[in-house]
């Protein structure tokens, strides 16, 4: 097989797979503590694709966008987290999802409203190419996958150094003891979500520039997204990031082998690990309080 | 509404959803006391220490700490208030170390020192950084204590505390709770009648979500046979 | 007598409005009634008594119509044939994949059958192209061949097929609530530790609860195949693994007349709305927001104790 070919694979694989993380972490975070599953962190992604776009086109910078789309999108789901979540984090599993993705739902069609049924183009911001290994990448796919980088270690530094980290991390175990202790863990939940869902319009907002924004994009992504939690463990960090990777490697080499391959396979592995460990690679057996 | 304790319990009935789980419950606790709930599986002694704790919410009745109703607060409020409850199941936060396991504590309550608690548990001292998932079952044991010690709350309500620990371990723990009481109320439920008997000032024997009766007397509670009242 | 109108009395009423609403609204519309009914029957029965939520309904629902189809284009020509065939492959479909699935936690089961259908979806338009012809769908109307009795050709005789087979369904799943089994079912969803206990198979009861759930959806495929004379991958767009489980709400979870109310209100929503508002979305989204909000009730639940009181005083003080 082609080198260059491979290369320019990989690196597309990781960038994808970077845009998987954004989102999944999130997700994962909210399960882990709120043992919710949040599908409307899909809303708050095709929040962020259209507010970087509508950025983009008014005032012309695709960072001040994204940075914009982050804060947006942080704040539609600390709203909805005030109005819908806080009465239902009792509630159980099966509950929440259905829930949020009446939210999701909701969420997409005032997005058609706004925004129309158009898919709107976003160019990208970088058009450099760089020399990699002896190929040629797009500069800016990169630059994606160093983002990512660096939301991975600002999360594992808050998780392991800060005390509020601890708390989440202790939180995940065991909630009601972490509240046995004299903190609020329902700010804890606030502040996570907020967290999921500004990582979540980041995810967005770094995506545009590689796909179409339109409206149906957030519930087109929730297969793939969800492939990523469950593969990696709901509730795990680090199965999240493991998996993350693996599933933007089988999407893209899997392209290069058979083209429908890459949307049907990673399905296909979820299903393999999941006969072996029913969990998920690093899921433990979290259970609704 | 009587409110002459520390903490007094007035009628408090509980149900999980259809099931009701404690009928007219009322206790008094006052100051320096060791006040035991004994009573089988199911009789309600954990369901009581946790609706007083905040974790539950009663269907009536009322919670009175200090001349103040802290009926259905929540957990972390009381908890920051000095009530605090240490369940049964001796699970300390296993990814994290000792220290962090108490700084958590620290940063609920707001009290950052260490010294006391770990003079009552010196063991501690040696675990600081170990993750709480490689400690034994003694010493989660008293992590959970040391931890529930940091804010020097004045009521420790605690479930089980010597179920599955073997006896020395056991007999620590009756010492270290004699030094405990000179700042803090204990309200322990026990199946351990030994335990019972050595330490506690009064004697709730509850049955069937029901308080049975009331003992107070000390030398009373030596001799009475509990196995006839539940 | 009294007894057997006691039993039967709910369901005779429901019928016989069925009927009328066939004789007042348009056939199409009752028609889509009765399948959509079909339809949110297994994942009522999945939800309501196995605590199962999928999303992922879509891929039984073209399971089963694909496999008519597949028949009714290649093979054969007569639809009652392409309906058997309809149900076996949901049967087999299920059989195969229920012991891997129905091992999964809730939220991974809901999950995993919400990538099944995208996989579905990607199979039948892409990988398998030469067979399903992918977005082009395949076209058999003409080619359904005529019955002496019960024409499924025709949409009058296919409402009468259609009406009869949703009665045996529900006439099903009423009995099956009675039995012993139906029980086991409830209890795997509240304790399941006491049910190992009692010594009955967990995993059994969920495999054969799981292919009997997806095997009815399965039919409703079969019979949206044959009706429509033309199938096309879209049966399987994840977007619209909502509509079922909206339905099943609306209607009242784990309530027998649950799928016959929600189907007719959220099929009459459907039409009367988008005339009005163009974005479906917003409105389902918000409809299941506000059903889990209020309580998960959903209609039926909700008239259901008013039904009984009104019943109460009709009938005097026998209850």
């Amino acid at each position: 097989m082609n080198v260059q070919l491979l290369i320019s694979s990989i690196i597309f694989g990781l960038s994808i797979g970077s845009i998987y993380f954004l989102l999944a972490i999130g997700l994962s975070l909210c399960f882990g503590l709120m043992r919710i599953i949040s599908l409307d962190q899909l809303l708050y992604y095709s929040i962020g694709a259209y507010i970087t776009y509508t950025i983009l086109t008014f005032i012309g910078s695709f960072w001040i966008g994204l940075l914009v789309a982050m804060i947006v999108a942080a704040s539609v789901s600390l709203i909805v987290e005030k109005l819908v979540f806080k009465r239902i984090y009792e509630k159980a599993i099966t509950f929440t999802m259905i829930t949020s993705f009446g939210i999701l739902l909701a969420g997409v069609g005032i997005i058609k409203y706004i925004w129309g049924l158009v898919p709107r183009p976003v160019p990208s911001p970088i058009h450099k190419q760089i020399i990699l290994l002896g190929t040629e990448v797009p500069l800016y796919r990169v630059i994606v996958i160093l983002i990512a980088i660096f939301i991975y270690i600002d999360i594992w530094l808050f998780l392991n150094k800060t005390i509020v980290g601890k708390a989440i991390r202790a939180g995940i175990e065991d909630a009601e003891k972490v509240e046995g202790l004299g903190i609020n863990v329902y700010w804890l939940f606030t502040l996570t979500f907020l967290i999921a869902g500004g990582l979540s319009g980041l995810g967005g907002g770094l995506h545009t520039p590689l796909i179409m924004v339109d409206p149906h994009m957030g519930l087109e992504m929730i297969p793939f997204v969800f492939m990523v939690v469950i593969i990696g463990g709901l509730g795990s960090i680090k199965g999240t990031l493991i998996s993350s990777l693996i599933v933007g490697q089988v999407i893209s080499l899997g392209a290069l082998i058979w083209a429908p391959l890459s949307n049907m396979a990673p399905f296909a592995i979820m299903i393999l690990i999941l006969i072996v460990k029913p969990t998920g690679l690093y899921g433990s057996k979290l259970l609704k309080r | 509404m009587t409110a002459d304790g520390l903490l007094n319990v007035n009628n408090l009935n509980v149900a999980y959803g259809e099931a009701k789980a404690l009928f007219d419950v009322s206790i008094e606790i006052n100051k320096n006391e060791v006040v035991s709930i004994v009573g089988r599986n199911g009789a309600g002694k954990t369901t009581l220490l946790r609706t007083i704790s905040g974790f539950l919410e009663p269907v009536s009745g009322s919670v009175i700490f200090n001349n103040q109703d802290i009926t259905g607060m929540p957990a972390f409020k009381l908890a920051k208030m000095g009530i605090k409850y240490v369940p049964q199941d001796k699970m300390v936060f296993s990814d994290l170390t000792v220290r962090e396991n108490l700084e958590l504590s620290s940063y609920g309550t707001g009290d950052y020192n260490w010294e006391g608690v770990l003079g009552y548990f010196p063991r501690l001292k040696k675990l600081l950084n170990n993750k709480g998932g490689y400690l034994s079952g003694g010493e989660r044991q008293m992590v959970m204590i040391a931890r529930a010690l940091l804010g020097k709350p004045p009521i420790l309500l605690i479930d089980e505390p010597t179920e599955g620990l073997a006896p020395n371990i056991v007999n620590d723990l009756i010492d270290i709770f004699k030094r405990i009481r000179e700042d803090s109320v204990l309200v322990i439920v026990e199946q351990n009648l030994t335990v019972v008997s050595g330490i506690s000032d009064k004697v709730y024997p509850m049955k069937e979500g029901k308080i049975v009766s009331q003992i107070t007397d000390r030398e009373q509670i030596k001799s009475v046979s509990f196995e006839n009242l539940l | 007598m009294r007894k057997l109108i006691k039993d039967w009395g709910g369901i005779i009423t429901a019928f016989t409005l069925l009927i009328l609403v066939r004789i007042f609204l348009p056939l199409p519309f009752t028609i889509e009634i009765l399948i959509f009914a079909i339809y949110t029957m297994g994942l009522n029965f999945l939800l309501g008594r196995l605590g199962f939520i999928s999303f992922g309904q879509p891929a039984y629902l073209a399971a089963g119509a694909y496999s008519t189809a597949i028949y009714l284009f290649y093979f054969g020509s007569n639809p009652y044939i392409g309906f058997l065939v309809g149900i076996l492959g949901g049967l087999i479909l299920t059989l195969i994949i229920g012991p891997i699935f129905v091992r999964l936690r809730s939220d991974y089961f809901a999950l995993v059958n919400l990538a099944l259908s995208v996989i579905f979806f990607f199979i039948l338009q892409k990988a398998l192209k030469n067979i399903t012809h992918g977005d082009n769908g395949l076209w058999y109307l003409t080619k359904m061949s005529s019955t002496p009795f019960l024409d499924l050709g025709k949409p009058n005789d296919f409402f009468i097929f259609t009406f009869f087979i949703t009665l045996l369904i529900w006439i099903l799943f009423k009995y099956i609530d009675r039995t012993i089994f139906g029980a086991s079912c409830l209890a795997t969803k509240t304790n399941e530790d006491k049910l190992k206990f009692l010594g009955y198979s967990n995993f059994k009861i969920r495999w054969f609860s799981f292919s009997l759930a997806n095997t009815v959806t399965a039919t409703a495929g079969s019979l949206y195949a044959i009706y429509f004379g033309f199938i096309s991958p879209s049966v399987t767009e994840p977007a619209r693994a909502a509509d079922v489980v909206v339905v099943t709400l609306l209607g009242g979870l784990g309530t027998l007349y649950g799928p016959l109310v929600g189907s007719f209100v959220y099929t009459g929503l459907k039409d009367l709305v988008s005339g009005i508002i163009t974005h479906w979305e917003l409105v389902i989204g918000i409809l299941l927001v506000v059903i889990m909000l209020a309580g998960e009730k959903g209609i039926w639940g909700t008239i259901q104790p008013l039904l009984k009181k009104v019943q109460l005083r009709i009938t005097g003080k026998e209850a």
